[in-house]
């Protein structure tokens, strides 16, 4: 398997606070792979420490050469003002690729994510529209690797089968996937495997499938203990 | 020009932004009709020759606060919101981000100050003064460059200190800008070491009075002191350097 991003020994300071301990992990090509762990367990930091958002302390971080990066916010704000459409344009426009900034494009990415509604404007929008177009701004430039903060976390039942659906188009679409999220339900739907972090560290890793044990009791089972 | 166009559309949707150009307008109207009254030296102006320096001064210093007041929270309120991210993310350089977003706010101030010389150009011909017009609206170029040296700096500090840090500092530079030429006649009196710092104090206020001064000077046909426009576009290129030095750790 081909690997797209790969974490050597990263660490992570805040002052004298390690948020990130030595953490090394690999990603596959294809692969939809979950950070799992409660807040505070540094999931958050390792996404914003790929995407270059924060500085690694110490370690490596490997992406391999040319790959695209599509990032979804847990809380993504918008232009109250704009419409989904707009949004889209806008964010195409910072890409620098005029082709994207196509509007057949464009709609095709609203359609695929459920918001075909081009005249609302964000500001009328339910957090679950505003969580599929984080999506779709993420779809934009075509990435290789999606990186999903929260992906489902605040939207209600038809929301999340809305966006676990798409999740499983794009992975069978080939995309490699990371997702952060505290509901293991879903991790469990979508993700191939992935690791279980507490206080910085990874304490367990975990592959769907192999073991009887629920990935809620292990989760609990893990992080639960002092 | 993806961001710059983003904030312009945001702050032209700000409300502060028309309450503040009205207030202007209504200052130029009231201060260019007969509904005021200024008195200098016991003299009553009328006469809207020798009022333009004075509507300019009223003029450049709204369209400065209304500057300073759009400029202090684009910055920070882009971190806050983590719009950041997304423009991170997709490998926009902070520099670019910063000064994109602070050409932004100098358009947009550009706008409202444009707006209140358009309206003291109608008053110039209300009042018989046309051939006035043509120089009002080269006169714009002073307000272009007193707006400009208000949201550079703001923003470049904004990008590391905290808001109400910002504010004060600016304020303080604002009004001393603004008000530099009655604070540097009211200095002339002191003395000894505390003078001195003081007169270099004052001295580090960019020149804004100096700007809107030479603005009144062109309108009326007085020789314009090219060294205040030099420092002030010197101070814009240091604030510059500013957006591109001042750097955040995080998005």
């Amino acid at each position: 398997m081909n690997e797209m991003i790969s974490l050597e020994n990263v660490t992570k300071t805040y002052k004298d606070k390690t948020v990130v301990d030595k953490l090394s992990l690999s990603v596959g090509k294809g692969e939809v792979f979950a950070l799992l762990g409660a807040n505070g367990a540094g999931k958050t930091t390792t996404i914003k420490m790929i995407l270059g958002l924060a500085k690694v302390s110490s370690g490596n971080i490997k992406i391999a050469d040319g790959t695209k990066i599509g990032y979804s916010p847990e809380t993504p704000y918008f232009p109250p003002y704009l419409t989904a459409m707009e949004v889209l344009s806008y964010y195409a426009g910072i890409e620098g690729d005029k082709s994207k900034k196509d509007k057949s494009y464009l709609k095709k990415l609203l359609d695929v994510t459920g918001l075909e509604d081009t005249k609302t404007k964000v500001k009328n929008y339910s957090k679950g529209m505003i969580q599929r177009l984080a999506l779709a701004q993420a779809l934009i430039a075509d990435p290789d690797i999606l990186i999903l903060d929260e992906p489902t976390a605040g939207l209600d039942a038809l929301g999340r089968k809305h966006n676990l659906e798409l999740l499983e188009s794009l992975k069978k679409a080939g995309k490699t996937i990371i997702i952060n999220s505290h509901i293991l339900h879903d991790i469990e739907a979508i993700c191939d495997r992935g690791v279980i972090m507490k206080k910085g560290k990874v304490i367990d890793t975990w592959t769907n499938g192999v073991s009887h044990e629920s990935l809620e009791d292990k989760f609990i089972r893990l992080v639960g203990e002092e | 020009m993806e961001i710059v166009l983003n904030v312009v559309k945001e702050k032209i949707r700000k409300k502060m932004l028309y309450i503040t150009t009205v207030l202007g307008i209504l200052v130029v109207m009231i201060f260019s009709s007969d509904m005021g009254s200024l008195t200098i030296g016991g003299k009553n102006i009328k006469d809207y020759y020798v009022l333009i320096p004075i509507l300019i001064n009223v003029v450049n210093f709204l369209s400065g606060a209304i500057a300073l007041a759009m400029s202090i929270t684009t910055i920070p309120n882009e971190y806050e919101r983590r719009t950041s991210h997304l423009i991170w993310s997709r490998g926009i350089s902070q520099s670019k981000y910063h000064i994109d977003l602070t050409i932004g706010n100098v358009i947009v101030s550009w706008i409202s100050g444009i707006i209140l010389y358009i309206t003291l150009g109608l008053f110039a011909i209300i009042n018989g003064y046309n051939n006035m017009l043509g120089l009002i609206f080269v006169a714009i170029l002073f307000m272009f460059i007193y707006t400009a040296i208000i949201c550079t700096l703001t923003s470049a500090l904004s990008i590391k200190l905290p808001t109400v840090i910002t504010g004060v500092i600016m304020i303080i530079v604002f009004l001393g800008g603004a008000l530099r030429s009655i604070l540097k006649l009211m200095s002339a009196v002191l003395t000894g070491f505390g003078g001195t710092v003081v007169k270099r104090l004052i001295g580090l206020f960019p020149d804004l009075a100096g700007l809107s001064r030479q603005a009144g000077n062109l309108i009326q046909g007085k020789p314009v002191d090219i060294h205040v426009i030099v420092i002030g576009l010197l101070f814009i290129w240091i604030a510059g350097l500013g957006l591109i030095l001042f750097r955040r750790k995080e998005a």
